[in-house]
């Protein structure tokens, strides 16, 4: 053992990162039931996390309103990762959310051994500031643009559009969560699934019509028959 | 300064299916191939040059579910090629500059097509069943079912590939896609990267000789001899480097192999390499490593209980082309 050659061993870091919408129009359910999702999706996400132990992942949220910031700015190991509930208020500030984003996964900040982020984007609206901007900077760093970006609109205002642009993918296409349980179910998955594809990706030939994305398993569908009480 | 006429080297080799592969089910996609050849591994095998070591690294993606049979394609046809190129121009006293310019441009166009070739025949004996036709209509976003020669069917045998090639007057290295080439000086510290790695490329991301351009896409580097000689030059796939902590944590299995095989023998380094590489896979990056050395004797660096040159054997990588 102590003749194995080379320096220290290490599992590969993936970066996941919540992008979530706190403006004004999510106050109440919407909130609510999105905190409620995402904390109760840690456990299973470190579920996936343990299936695959070659890969360390750690989370960061970034919230936006008027403006963006870090709600959880520290990129925290997942098995310690506590959710602290967030509160809504203001305008949607996307592009500033995605610039954030962007600036995070500059090439400088991001060991070139570290497998592709996953972004996470939840909003029940349409950006309110520049969304092509601030996508243009998350594009334009190498690691923006080799992510798995998965978007989540919640209820019927939400930009099916501009999260269809953000994730740019052929194969997939934005979850729209029409109720408190698909907020839920959708919530789950997202955190869950493009995790496990991420983390254990295969390589990709670095040709548009060879694969951009990896490959994510289809999102479940949304629940029509939800009672009245719960659709946002 | 040393002599290479008076000298000969070892290839040692080694390739190991992944930890994420055995939990998964999937095979090992690597592949290892030198000539002269050498034994499945942990192998190795004792010659004068010329000699050529190749490795190649399947994608292994979902889209790339031949691979395996790719990346040993690969290793295959580029040791053949090679040998070609360095036969036909020995003893013609070509200039270093035009052999460089040949090696860089006509060997990988070569390499290209003797791949495509061999991957249309397999693909003819084997055609795609109908969750494969799928899983390539979904790459291409086309008709797969109208796929012959077509990109998709390219993608679905996807892999890289890197060749060193050691004769009596240069060195070629040759390489597309990931994976890496580390060459250690007869001081054995002094430490040099003869292609350092692309930084367009980041993730999983690759160059393949699945691309249309793949020809286009191999860096070469190209040493005269007459200067100092390599001690050691260890060529690995990405899943080798991806386990490490760092870059200088990854560079120093460089000079600790040449210790090891200074230290303990050739012999106890080819018994050991397999295990090694279980654990930085087991540890590290859970993927597929393979590690060829090329490794210059000498009575410093080798003990005496060597095989003879040239057993045959096929490569270490078993998911080979059908009869």
């Amino acid at each position: 053992m102590s003749d194995m050659p080379g320096g220290a061993i290490a599992k590969r870091p993936l970066q996941f990162i919540y992008l979530i919408d706190c403006s004004g129009s999510m106050v109440g359910r919407k909130i609510e039931t999105l905190n409620l999702a995402v904390r109760e999706s840690i456990s299973p996400m470190c579920t996936v996390a343990d299936e695959n132990p070659n890969a360390e992942v750690f989370v960061r949220v970034i919230k936006f309103s008027d403006g963006a910031q870090w709600h959880i700015s520290q990129p925290t190991e997942l098995h310690s990762f506590r959710w602290s509930d967030l509160n809504a208020d203001g305008v949607t500030d996307m592009g500033k959310a995605l610039a954030l984003a962007g600036e995070a996964l500059k090439v400088e900040n991001m060991p070139p051994r570290g497998l592709p982020p996953v972004l996470v984007l939840l909003t029940d609206g349409q950006p309110t500031d520049d969304f092509n901007a601030g996508l243009r900077v998350l594009l334009d760093e190498p690691w923006g643009k080799r992510a798995v970006r998965i978007g989540v609109g919640i209820g019927d205002d939400a930009d099916l559009d501009v999260l269809e642009k953000f994730m740019g993918n052929s194969e997939i296409k934005p979850l729209q969560a029409k109720n408190v349980g698909d907020l839920v179910k959708f919530i789950r998955w997202a955190s869950t699934v493009p995790l496990k594809s991420a983390s254990n990706p295969g390589s990709r030939p670095s040709d548009p019509s060879g694969g951009q994305q990896i490959h994510i398993p289809a999102p479940p569908p949304s629940d029509n028959a939800a009672d009245a009480a719960d659709v946002f | 300064m040393s002599d290479l006429s008076a000298g000969s080297w070892v290839i040692i080799g080694s390739s190991v299916q992944g930890a994420s592969h055995k939990r998964s089910g999937l095979p090992n996609q690597d592949a290892i191939f030198a000539h002269p050849r050498i034994d499945v591994a942990p192998a190795m095998a004792v010659a004068a040059p010329p000699l050529i070591l190749a490795v190649s690294d399947g994608h292994g993606s979902s889209k790339s579910f031949r691979s395996a049979t790719g990346a040993n394609t690969a290793v295959q046809v580029a040791v053949e090629r090679t040998k070609e190129f360095i036969d036909h121009f020995q003893g013609e006293n070509l200039r270093a500059d035009v052999i460089h310019d040949i090696t860089q441009n006509r060997l990988p166009a070569e390499i290209v097509r003797s791949w495509k070739k061999e991957v249309l025949e397999h693909f003819n004996k084997n055609p795609f069943n109908e969750e494969e036709i799928r899983k390539v209509g979904t790459a291409v976003g086309g008709q797969a079912n109208e796929l012959t020669e077509d990109q998709g069917l390219y993608l679905a045998y996807g892999a890289t590939l890197i060749v060193v090639a050691i004769t009596e007057s240069y060195i070629l290295y040759l390489q597309i896609g990931d994976g890496d080439i580390l060459v250690v000086g007869d001081d054995g510290k002094s430490l040099e990267v003869p292609i350092p790695p692309d930084p367009s490329m980041v993730g999983n991301e690759t160059a393949s000789l699945c691309l249309h351009s793949a020809q286009n896409l191999f860096r070469s580097s190209f040493q005269p001899l007459g200067e100092r000689l390599p001690d050691l030059v260890a060529v690995s796939t990405d899943g080798y480097f991806n386990s490490f902590a760092d870059t200088p944590s990854f560079q120093k299995i460089g000079p600790d192999f040449l210790r090891l095989i200074r230290t303990h023998g050739v012999e106890h380094v080819r018994h050991e390499m397999g295990s090694w590489l279980d654990q930085a896979s087991e540890r590290g990056s859970g993927d597929d490593i393979t590690l060829g050395l090329l490794v210059r004797q000498s009575g410093q660096a080798m003990q005496a209980d060597l095989p003879t040159i040239g057993f045959e054997a096929e490569a270490a990588n078993k998911e080979g082309l059908p009869p």
